[in-house]
Parts: structure tokens; sequence; C-alpha cells
């Protein structure tokens, strides 16, 4: 090193200072934003990264930064001289020895854990350091090379001493920046994959997909893996038992294979459970393995069916029902898919699968091995089954020989379990079909085809009083407690009928003696049972005993006989009373006319006498056959007056309940509601039940088709009693139909007045004059809502109303 | 006067063979075709009867009896109908009908029942003229010879009739003669029958 001058010597110290102040100005916060650098990028590993890893990294740091920092420190003090800038080289130097050291005890660390990706993600940041720091240096000697002639050979010795230096923290510098790069998209995935579970399956679907693609890559990478762990003592134990388990003889396979066979063919409900269970169990113990799973594979969800698991060694992939999609999603899915997985060791699932290597390294498992059951093509999405079989504390090869092994021994499962379940799904189908035909209320035989009893129910014995035991030879026809000579031939026809497939069903109302001689009514229901040709095999026979529902229909049908009766009876009334007023008014007319002519023929100038008096004959012949007309129109009248009503006591809520009852049927079709208010203090009345059920039916029935004019709102009728003074009652209906046509309030109760297309306008005549009858009155309005309002006014029985001398129409008799 | 005969009947046939027949007979006619315009044409004072026809829109020939009645017509009603109603000519028959025929009815039993109801008539509008010229009278009198005239009927003595509304007995006297005088009566016994007629006693 050689120097000019003192003068020119201190100008170019004081330059060399001031240029090295500004560069370690820059320095310092360069230092300080590199520490943030990889504390932000720490940060950001921690998702993927064990924290244990994280901290060695972040001590080692600190280490490197402090030393730098204090190097630093020492420069920006030291006054500029060759000894002092020879000193500081060395301090440098030395600096840069220890960090090599600090992070060659780092990247020793992480070389032992023997994580792959943390290895090169170490080196990556070690190599960057070292070139980085190398570049660094070596940009500094430039600085310095050219800073003047007096630090020139001191530039040369420094950049030779840090050259590398400074390389290594450029490099450095842009490899972070790489790593980072390339890591920024994984990190960010997995942020937000922890922010957004839909993201995360579909990355859990790409990766399935690319998965699949890769499958080739994959049984490479598991090759590689495969000769990575070779090397490890882990790896040397795993050898010890996979040469066990190849030593494992075909013979004792087949042994096994044949028990379970046995074991699970006799399958019952009471013991399935445990015989599964010892089934599992005995495979685990014999191919040493610590945990098995069956699973029936949907395309939504796979669920655990059985589970097996040493209890020693506590293992439990999932609860039994669980959803292994939510746990294990990518073994799930390749499942799903009908792809097998086996694993020597787990941790491949680490990058690919996290959720399912998260369960698994909790669980404990090493090694585990997936296959999908059953004959199922891709695009078979169909439940299905599949196999799961996993150890733990001990890896597991899953030699060839092995996995075909298993997998024979999970359909072997598979074929038990599924056939388990169809004699099960027949068994309860046989215990339902008993349970109906020996609790219906009907009476069930099942005939043979020549009509001979093959099997019958309790009710059907009860009902034809068969003993229990009894299951006469005889024919249906010519059992003892029998069927009349027409029902007989009749049924023999039918069977015939339904033998040769002419008819399927047939349906027979019938008498039948019993053997206690007495007559039931049944109902008979024929069907037939074909076999596999389609020819009839059996008929079922449904009996029913119809005695009670015919009687019932036989009232309701004479009461229904009555009301016609009664209705056709003041029907005629009403129309002889119409017609008698028609033809009475051109009678009389004729009469007087005829009688005028008597009169006037006296009067007639210039008649011959004889013609006077064939006027005369003439004109009383007239009058006296009109008064002969009118005499028998008074006849028919007589005849079809209205009969003299019964007298009887009626409750009027009764009685409206009665009607009601039997225009049930009706209303129901006309889909109309009926709402009651029913006084029930209200005194009798005196009156014909049947007369006033009539007047009520008609004004319901005419309400009713009403509301047929609006159909698009329901028909209510709401019907009201109550006691108006204290001798007379109401009937009050109200419909919500469209009321009254303007000006036709008197016209209604008006025979032969009718608004209706088929109606005879006789209904509310009749009513009116019924009600009239028994001294009641009859009126109809509309409401204020638009509906009619039809009132009925009855008086109550007090004795003194229905004397003779106060009814008008006890008094005309 | 000659009594008149009313037939009431929308039915045209029926109301001009009666109107020819009893005009043949020699009645004086009058027909109308509603309740409605008899009322608007009857003179209260002709006297006459009334053939009805019951059964009639808007007003029938029962609501024609009671309004009739309201107005105090003394017409004697004879019904006609062609219904027959038993009830109907109960009730007809009680709110003092004259009779009640069946179309078509026997010549005879018209001309009887018209007879009858003129001969009812005969009585009834005299009565009823007797007792408009009363009622009169009755009505020009003042206030004070009404309570006199009605306590001399009832029998009371002038002193006592004096005591009773607080008047001096001359003056009872006074109002006595000049009512007597009004209603055109010389002695009590008829002034009791004239008060009787208008159904004051």
């Amino acid at each position: 090193m050689s120097v000019s001058s003192s003068f020119n010597k201190d100008r170019s110290a004081a330059i060399l200072r001031k240029k090295t102040e500004l560069v370690y100005a820059a320095i310092g916060p360069s230092l300080i934003a590199n520490m943030l650098a990889i504390m932000l990028l720490a940060a950001m590993l921690h998702k993927l990264v064990p924290h244990k890893i994280l901290i060695g990294m972040s001590i080692a740091m600190v280490i490197v930064l402090g030393l730098r920092y204090i190097n630093y420190w020492q420069w920006k003090k030291a006054t500029i001289g060759d000894d002092q800038l020879q000193h500081w080289a060395n301090r440098y130097t030395l600096t840069l020895a220890m960090n090599g050291a600090i992070w060659t005890i780092y990247a020793a660390w992480v070389a032992q854990t023997g994580d792959i990706p943390l290895i090169v993600l170490s080196s990556f940041i070690i190599l960057g350091i070292a070139v980085g720091g190398l570049a660094n240096a070596t940009l500094l000697r430039v600085v310095y090379i050219f800073s003047g002639p007096p630090m020139f050979a001191f530039g040369i010795t420094l950049l030779f001493q840090n050259i590398e230096y400074a390389i290594t923290l450029g490099l450095a510098t842009a490899l972070q920046i790489a790593y980072i790069g390339s890591m920024a998209r994984v990190i960010s995935r997995t942020i937000d994959s922890s922010l957004s579970a839909e993201f995360e399956k579909e990355f859990l679907q790409e990766s399935v997909a690319r998965a699949a693609a890769q499958q080739d890559n994959a049984v490479q990478q598991l090759e590689w893996e495969i000769e990575q762990h070779l090397h490890s003592q882990q790896r040397l134990e795993s050898l010890t038992a996979n040469l066990q388990q190849q030593n494992f003889s075909a013979e004792r396979f087949e042994s096994l294979f044949a028990n379970l066979s046995q074991t699970l063919s006799e399958l019952t409900l009471e013991n399935y459970s445990i015989q599964i269970e010892k089934a599992l169990q005995a495979i685990g113990e014999d191919f040493h393995l610590n945990c098995i799973v069956f699973c029936q594979i949907n395309p939504d969800n796979v669920q655990i069916h059985h589970q097996w698991a040493d209890q020693t060694k506590r293992c439990s992939l999932a609860k039994h029902h669980q959803n292994m999609v939510d746990t294990l999603p990518w073994l799930s899915h390749s499942l799903q898919h009908g792809y097998s997985r086996h694993y020597q060791t787990i941790t491949p699932l680490k990058t690919i699968a996290p959720r399912d290597y998260q369960t698994l390294m909790n669980s404990g498992v090493h090694s585990i091995m997936a296959i999908p059951l059953g004959n199922r093509t891709k695009a078979n999405y169909g439940p299905n089954w599949g196999i799961a079989y996993a150890t733990i504390g001990r890896q597991e090869g899953w030699t060839e020989e092995t996995a075909r092994r298993l997998k024979s021994l999970g359909e072997l499962f598979l074929h038990a379990i599924l056939s388990f379940n169809t004699r099960q799904a027949l068994y309860q189908s046989e215990q339902l079909f008993g349970a109906i035909f020996k609790q219906s209320p009907y009476g069930m035989a099942i005939l043979h085809t020549d009509g001979r009893l093959h099997r019958v129910n309790q009710q059907f014995r009860a009902m034809f009083g068969l003993l229990d035991k009894e299951l006469p030879e005889a024919t249906l026809i010519d059992m003892r407690s029998g069927l009349n000579t027409k029902s007989q031939v009749q049924l023999k026809t039918d069977l015939r009928d339904l033998v040769s497939g002419n008819k399927h069903l047939v349906t027979r109302q019938t008498e039948c003696t019993l053997a206690d001689a007495s007559i039931v009514h049944i109902s008979a229901n024929l069907s037939r049972i074909l076999d596999q040709n389609q020819q009839t095999e059996f008929i079922i026979l449904l009996t029913e005993d119809i005695g009670e529902k015919l009687k019932l229909q036989k009232r309701n049908d004479s009461i229904a006989r009555e009301l016609e009766h009664t209705q056709r009876n003041a029907m005629m009334g009403e129309l002889s009373a119409s017609l008698a007023h028609e033809l009475n008014q051109p009678l009389t007319a004729i009469a007087n006319n005829a009688e005028f002519l008597k009169i006037w023929s006296d009067k007639l100038q210039g008649l011959k006498p004889e013609n006077r008096e064939q006027l005369l004959e003439l004109s009383t012949d007239m009058v006296h056959d009109a008064l002969r007309a009118g005499e028998v129109i008074r006849r028919i009248r007589m005849m079809t007056k209205p009969q003299p009503f019964s007298r009887e006591r009626i409750n009027l809520k009764l009685l409206i309940e009665q009607v009601l009852e039997l225009i049930n049927s009706e209303l129901i079709i006309q889909k109309c509601r009926v709402n009651t208010t029913l006084s029930q203090t209200l005194p009798n009345i005196l009156g014909d039940t049947i007369q006033l059920q009539q007047v009520l039916i008609n004004l319901l029935i005419n309400s009713m088709e009403a509301g047929e004019e609006k159909p698009d709102i329901e028909t209510i009728i709401d019907i009201q009693t109550l006691q108006l003074t204290h001798d007379s009652v109401c009937i009050i209906l109200l419909d919500n139909g469209p009321g009254l046509a303007e000006g036709t309030k008197d016209q209604i109760f008006d025979a032969f007045y009718t608004h209706k297309k088929t109606g005879m306008g006789m209904g509310l005549a009749i009513a009116r004059g019924i009600v009239e009858s028994h001294g009641g009155t009859l009126s109809a309005e509309n409401t204020s809502t638009g509906g009619a309002r039809f009132e009925i006014h009855l008086p109550v029985t007090e004795e003194e109303r229905f004397t003779p001398e106060n009814t008008p129409a006890e008094a005309a008799k | 006067m000659n009594p008149l005969v009313h037939i009431v009947d929308d039915d045209s046939s029926v109301r001009r063979s009666l109107s020819r027949l009893l005009d043949a007979y020699g009645y004086n006619i009058q027909s109308h075709d509603s309740a409605q315009s008899f009322l608007l044409q009857l003179d209260p004072n002709t006297p006459g009867c009334l053939i009805l026809d019951i059964r009639m829109p808007e007003m029938t020939g029962m609501e024609l009896q009671e309004e009739l009645k309201l107005r105090h017509s003394p017409l004697p009603i004879i019904f006609i109908t062609g219904h027959g109603d038993i009830p109907l000519s109960v009730r007809a028959m009680k709110e003092g009908a004259v009779d009640f025929l069946s179309k078509p009815f026997n010549n005879d039993d018209l001309i009887r029942a018209v007879n009858q109801a003129l001969a009812k008539a005969k009585t009834l509008f005299t009565e009823s003229n007797e007792q408009r010229d009363i009622q009169i009278r009755y009505d020009q009198l003042t206030q004070r010879e009404r309570q006199v005239l009605g306590s001399v009927a009832n029998g009371l003595l002038n002193k006592q009739i004096a005591g009773q509304l607080g008047i001096a007995e001359k003056t009872v006297k006074v109002h006595r003669a000049s009512g007597l005088h009004k209603m055109g009566i010389t002695n009590v016994p008829s002034l009791v029958k004239a008060l009787a007629k208008i159904g004051l006693v």
C-alpha cells in the first residue's frame, strides 16, 4: 500500500469516512427492513411450517442481525487509518464467519428433521444470505476503489476478502424474493382456505383432479420416497415388518379367508355387530393392522358403518356413522371417485391434503390404505362401499400382495353385508305381510285356484266360525257354513274367470249362512296372485261384514224416500193450486157470459121461439159445464191439498243437525261450509219433522246452488236460531252467494218462479206453504254484504196457541 | 140515490163478464182493474157494495179491505177467488165480508150475495149519514158546551155540573140551552141517543 502525501492521505481519509458513513447510514435501515421482511415471511410461513422451526429460524435471524449491527456500530466508531481499517476488515471477516457458523448449525438442525420441503426452503435462505452478503461486500469495495488512490490497495484487499460476502447478500435477496414469490400462491391459498371453506373444497377438488391425472407421477414419487427412506432407521423397521408379512403364507391367508367367509355367512340380527367386529379384528391381528374402517360411500358423504380399532393403540379415525368427508376429505374423494390410495407414511399428504394429514396425525396413524369396493364404474355414483386399513407406530409398505389380499377381504365383507341386508329386508317384508294378514280388520283368505282354502286369518275364522286348527279340505263353495245356491254358482263363475284371467278383480255382496245358522251380509273382494308365468297361482279373498253398513244405508234410503214423497206431495198441491187459479179465472168468465146470454135471449127481438129456446138451453149448458169444470178442479185440489201434518214436539237444534247430517255429502261435494249458531235453550215447536226438514233442505240447497254462481269463493252458509218473542222462534239462514235479483223479493215465493235453468220454481213456494201451515212465516231479503237471508218464524208450543180458536188452519177444519 | 156495485178484479175477462151480467140484471156497475184505481174513484157518500178479487198484484183484496176499514168506509164486500183457500175465507168473513165466492160461482149465489150486500149497505149508509149529521152539529159546539152536554147526558144535575166545572149554576144553564139548540135537540133522551150514535156515551 503506498501513500503520496499526508495532506492527500488526510483528505482521502476524510472523504472515505464521509462516504462510508453515507453507505452505512443506508445499511442501518436496510438491516432493519431485512429483519422485518424475514419476520413477515416467518409469519406467513406460520400456516405451513410447524412452530418449532419458525422459532429456530427467528432465533438464528436475531443472532445474525445482532452481530451485523455490532459490526456496523464498530465501523462507525473506527478512525480511518490503515490499521483501523485492517482491524475492521478482520472483524468483518470474523462476523461473516460467525454468520456462516450460525447458519451452518441451523442447516444441520433442519437436515436432521428429514422434512424435505423444509430443507429445500432453508437451503434457499442460507444460500441466499451467503451469496447476498458476498454481493453486498463487493459493492462496498467498488465504492472504496473509486474513492481515491490511497485507498486503492485497501479496497483491492477488501474486495478479495469480502467479494464472496457481497455476492451472497445480493443473491440471497434475489432468492428470498423468488422464494416469497413462489410461496405467495401457496400461502395466500392457505390463508384464504382458512377464511373460506368453499374455496378449500374447490382447491380440494382441484387437488383430486390433479392427483388423478398424475397418478403415474404419484407412483413414481412414492418410489422415490421409498428410496429416500431406505436409508432411515424407520425404513429398516418397516422393511423388517414387510418381510414378515411376505412370510405370511398363502396358506394362512386361505384359512383366514375361509374362516371369515364362515363367520360372515352366519350373520343374524342379534350377532351382526359382534361378528363383524370379530372378523375385522381377525384381519387386523393377522395383518398387524391397528385400525380398520368399513364405510358406505355416497355421492355426497362417506359414512362409517363398521370400525375396528386396536384397543391398545386407541385409534379412531372417525365416529360411527360420522361423515368421513369432513375429516378425511382427500381419502373420501378418492374413494368416491373409485381410486384406491395407499401411503407408507402420511407425509406426502401434508401438502396435497392438509386436513387428512392433520386428522391422521392426531390419530397417530403412520400408514394407511383405502380401497373402494364393488364393481363400480367411474360414471356410477350410487351408494358404494370402501374399506380403509391403518397402522399406528409402524410403517406398512402395502406390497402388491398385501393390497390384493386386503382388497379381497374387503370384497368378502361387502358381499356378506349386502347379502345380510337383503335377507334382512326380505325378513322384514315377510313380517310386515304377516302382520297385515293377521291384524287386518277384514277377513282374508288365500284360496287355491280350485277354491280350496290355503291360508286364512283370524277374522276370517271368526266370520265363518272356523275352529283354530280347522282348515277344511273342502272348497269355499261347499263349506258347511255357506252361501246360498245362487251365490255358490256365482262364486264358481268368478273363480273360473279369475283363474282364466278374464277378470282381475271381482267384488260381490252376498248373504252367507254361518255355522250357527245366523245370516250375515258380506262384501267379498276376489283378486288373483300371479306366478312367474303370469298364471293365476292363488286367489285372495277379502271379506267384510257389511250388515251394519247395509242397515245404515237402508235407513238413509227410507228417509230419502220419505222426503221425496213429501216433496212430491207438496209439489202436486202447489201445482194444483196454481193450476186451479189459472183455470178458474176463464171458467168464471165463461159462466158469467153464458148466464148473461140466458138473460139476453129473453130480451132479443125477432127471434123465433124455438131458436130462443135453443139459445137458452145452450147457455144453460155452458153455465152448467163451466161450473162442473170448476167443481172438478176443486175436487182435484182437495185431493192434492198438503197432507194434514203430524204434530210432534220438535227441538229445532236437533232438527237442524239432522238436516245437516242428511245433506252432508252434498255439502262436501259442493265444497260448502255451514256454520251454526244454535241456541241451546230454544223452546220446542209443534210440527211435522219431515215437512220442516224439507223446508230447510230446500233453503240450504238453494243457497248451495246460488254459491255455484260464485265459484271463486267458498260458499259459506250461516244458520242461527233465536227466540224473538216469548211465543215465537226464528231460524235465520245467511249465505254469501249473489243474493236475490233486484225486485224479485216477492216473486221468489210464487209457484213456477225460477231463475234457474233447470228449476221448476216450486221449492220456495212449497217451503212457504209448509211454514205457513205451521202458523209461521217465511221471508227473504238481501244482506248488506250481498248474500241472501231467509228468516223462518215459527210459533212455540204453547198449548193456547194451538187451540182451534186461535189457529186459522185448525179453525177451518 | 141508486146504489153502486163496484167490481175490482185484475182479470179483464172476469171483470167484463161480471159487469155485463150484473148490468143485465139492472144493477149500477162501476168496474176497476186494480185496488188503487178503485180507491181513487171512490165516493164515500155513494151507497153500494164491492165485489172484490182476493189475488191481485200490488194491493190484494185483503189489503184493500183493511184500507177501507181504516177509512171508515161502510162498503159491504163480497170476495171472489179462484184459489178457494179456506183459511183465507175464514179471515175475510171475520173481518166483516158479506160473502166469499169461489170462482166459478153460481149465478144465483152471486145475485143473492149482491142483494144481501146492498141491503146491508142501505142501513149502513143511512146510519152513516145520520152519524155524519150529528157529528157535524157536535163539531160546532164550544169546548164548554161539549163538557156540559156530556155531563147532562150522563144524568148529572145542573148544580152538580157547576160544582164539577167550578162555574156558576146559571152559566151551566146558559151553556146547556145553547148546546141543545145547536144540536137541534129539545129533550135529554134525544141527546143521549144522538151522542150514543157518535159513540160518546
